[in-house]
């Protein structure tokens, strides 16, 4: 067996960052949970909203997207449609060379990390500032999220200090309140310099025509407040019918991401704005990206996520190795599903992820969408064997294969396995199984009996 | 890429749908949350996000003063603005050039939801944005019988005559250092509700 890439960001990780991990993991499925339980003691109450949103989601895309542009465009919405990452971003650019922009401010968007836009349109010369607070303590180390809820879960206060003293931020003060306060200031005038904004988008609403985006530390509305352009860009899948069914999401959002009833701030965007300080030009790029082969695929439940990192939260092997162990954009559960999809011709670099899960079902447990991201996870094993990826095959279980579904050979092997006693399992100190025995060993056998008994006493 | 090569793409794409489940506002408000009066529940709820409600313009100075607030700036579609100009320096337009010179801002909530304790300000009813997110502290004027009782009726009216609503759920915060909770990270630190 051979070790996993997984496995050496698991021996690395600083024990410290280790542990604020698994702090603020374990902190987070337990506020879940509580606040769940506060806002619905009925029995069941909270499942039901689960399925209720899976239903949502599961409704025909194509039919709500194609109402979802009559409205936006409608609204003066300027609609685009991006094939790929790198059409996105060309269509990004050019909006923003167009208004001769220099200054973006950017509101945290995972479709955005996830098509490297911030690395494209500075290597054009455009500099993109992240104004959520998570999403800057990374930018500015070039680092990228650990978590999508939490991009710096993986920081101390002191590094982060040093950084902001280092980048020119801010003089080094660890204390949390100073280095919210020091970013305050930083980026209030980036927000009054901005020419564009570019946004995610949590949902559309289809039948009013607008994006909604959920923050708590209102730099949406203070984006949205500076630029005069706003690019917002969005994965199809975050068509919805309407407002009314976000009394189902806004609902299990916040509770499930952080534990809040609700998130601070929610934008309802539908186009430009009326006010004095409001954008005058509003573009939504549609993204495709592979979901459409996601959704032709055996995993398209996946694209019922409303990326909340409940199900990482709650995963074992996340709380031990952290985001970055995932290699990709989307960490935990469900990136193992995600990610080897979105790669495309470069499936086989994530082949390794499904293996790094233990089949708890703890995620399926807590995902407010109800996507059975085990099944997947197992599918996606399946998968990874179909394509040929060689780390799915690295031990061959033929010879095992053909002794446990042939009973004859099975009855002839069973004395045999009283063996395994006199293995001297201490000589075995390197090799695949070196390395397994490094943590476990093998229990004494005391079995072999079953049969015997069986045809005496059944 | 063209539109409709897209929009085929992604009907193509899709085996299965189901049609939208029915369900009523029964099956997603949370009863523990809107227990009691309307005003009860926004009071307890608001609160709870650490916001500040107040109901009086005595009241309100008193908060103001309380806070250090010298200087803000009154949205102009406020049309009574309770004497403060009498306590504090106050002006009508927010001046971008200048930002970090208003202590406070004010401007006028749409209405209110009680389920999640927040406030909406809508683009139609407020002549700025920038009044309520750029100063320490806000303060949002809110009538008594703009409050709804649940999230689902705070929805059916959220962008029926505006291009652009925010529901806001007391002051910006952030746990982004180390877990830890720090409120006023870009937005208002402290988030007032002057009751009408």
């Amino acid at each position: 067996m051979a070790n996993q890439p997984i496995d050496k960001f698991c021996a690395d990780i600083n024990p410290n960052i280790k542990d604020a991990l698994t702090t603020a993991s374990v902190g987070s499925t337990i506020a879940r949970e509580k606040c769940l339980e506060q806002a619905y003691p009925e029995a069941n109450k909270t499942l039901h909203l689960r399925e209720l949103a899976n239903q949502i989601k599961s409704m025909n895309l194509a039919d709500n997207l194609e109402q979802a542009v009559k409205s936006l465009e409608a609204n003066g919405i300027k609609v685009l449609f991006a094939k790929d990452a790198d059409e996105a971003k060309k269509q990004i650019l050019e909006i923003v060379k167009s208004k001769n922009a220099k200054n973006v401010v950017k509101v945290k968007s995972m479709t955005t990390e996830e098509i490297e836009l911030n690395h494209y349109l500075e290597a054009n010369g455009v500099e993109a500032m992240e104004t959520d607070l998570g999403e800057l303590i990374i930018q500015i180390d070039g680092e990228r999220p650990s978590h999508i809820v939490k991009p710096a879960i993986h920081r101390k206060r002191d590094d982060i200090a040093a950084s902001f003293e280092k980048h020119g931020i801010a003089p080094y003060d660890e204390e949390p309140t100073h280095i919210t306060l020091n970013a305050r200031k930083y980026l209030r005038k980036k927000y009054f310099n901005a020419d564009v904004v570019i946004s995610g988008a949590n949902y559309v609403l289809a039948k009013e025509g607008a994006i909604v985006l959920a923050t708590n530390e209102g730099n949406s509305r203070f984006s949205m407040a500076g630029a005069k352009t706003h690019i917002a860009i969005a994965g199809f899948e975050k068509v919805i019918p309407s407002a009314r069914e976000l009394s189902v999401f806004l609902n299990l959002l916040g509770r499930s991401a952080t534990g809040q009833h609700s998130t601070v701030y929610t934008d309802f965007v539908a186009g430009s704005g009326k006010s004095k300080n409001s954008p005058e030009e509003m573009y939504l790029i549609f993204l495709d990206n592979g979901r459409s082969d996601i959704l032709a695929s055996n995993f398209a439940d996946i694209l019922k996520c409303m990326r909340c990192g409940a199900c990482m939260n709650k995963c074992p092997v996340f709380r031990l190795v952290g985001g970055h162990a995932y290699r990709a954009v989307y960490p935990g559960p469900l990136g193992i599903v995600l990610s080897p999809l979105l790669a495309g011709k470069d499936f086989s670099k994530y082949a390794d992820l499904p293996k790094a899960c233990s089949l708890c079902g703890g995620c399926a447990e807590v995902c407010p969408a109800k996507i059975p991201l085990p099944e997947l996870i197992v599918q996606m094993r399946d998968e990874a064997k179909r394509r040929h990826c060689k780390v799915a095959n690295d031990i061959n279980f033929k010879g095992w294969a053909i002794l446990a579904t042939s009973p004859k050979l099975w009855r002839l092997g069973v004395p045999f396995n009283k063996l395994a006693n006199f293995i001297p399992l201490d000589w075995f100190k390197v090799g695949p199984l070196g390395r397994w025995l490094k943590t476990r060993t093998l229990p004494k056998f005391k079995g072999g009996n079953f049969r015997k008994w069986f045809k005496k006493n059944g | 890429m063209d539109k409709q090569e897209f929009i085929n793409n992604v009907r193509k794409a899709q085996k299965v749908s189901k049609q939208l489940p029915e369900y009523s506002c029964a099956d997603t408000v949370s009863t523990t949350a809107t227990a009691g009066t309307i005003l009860e529940a926004f009071a307890r709820n608001f609160g709870a996000n650490h916001g500040i409600i107040v109901e009086s313009a005595d009241e309100l100075v008193a908060k103001l003063n309380e806070l250090g607030c010298k200087k803000g700036v009154i949205d102009e579609k406020v049309e009574n603005t309770f004497g403060l100009e009498n306590s504090f320096e106050v002006v009508r337009q927010f001046d971008r050039s200048n930002p970090d010179q208003y202590d406070f801002g004010v401007s006028r909530a749409s209405y209110a939801i009680a389920e999640s304790g927040a406030f909406v300000l809508k683009d139609a009813d407020t002549a700025d944005r920038m009044t309520s997110i750029a100063p320490w502290v806000h303060v949002a004027i809110l009538n008594k019988s703009d409050i709804v009782r649940t999230i689902e009726e705070g929805l059916e009216k959220v962008l029926t005559d505006t291009p652009y609503a925010i529901f806001v759920a007391g002051p910006s915060k952030t746990t982004d250092v180390e877990g830890v909770l720090v409120e006023g990270v870009h937005g208002p630190g402290q988030q007032i509700v002057f009751l009408q």
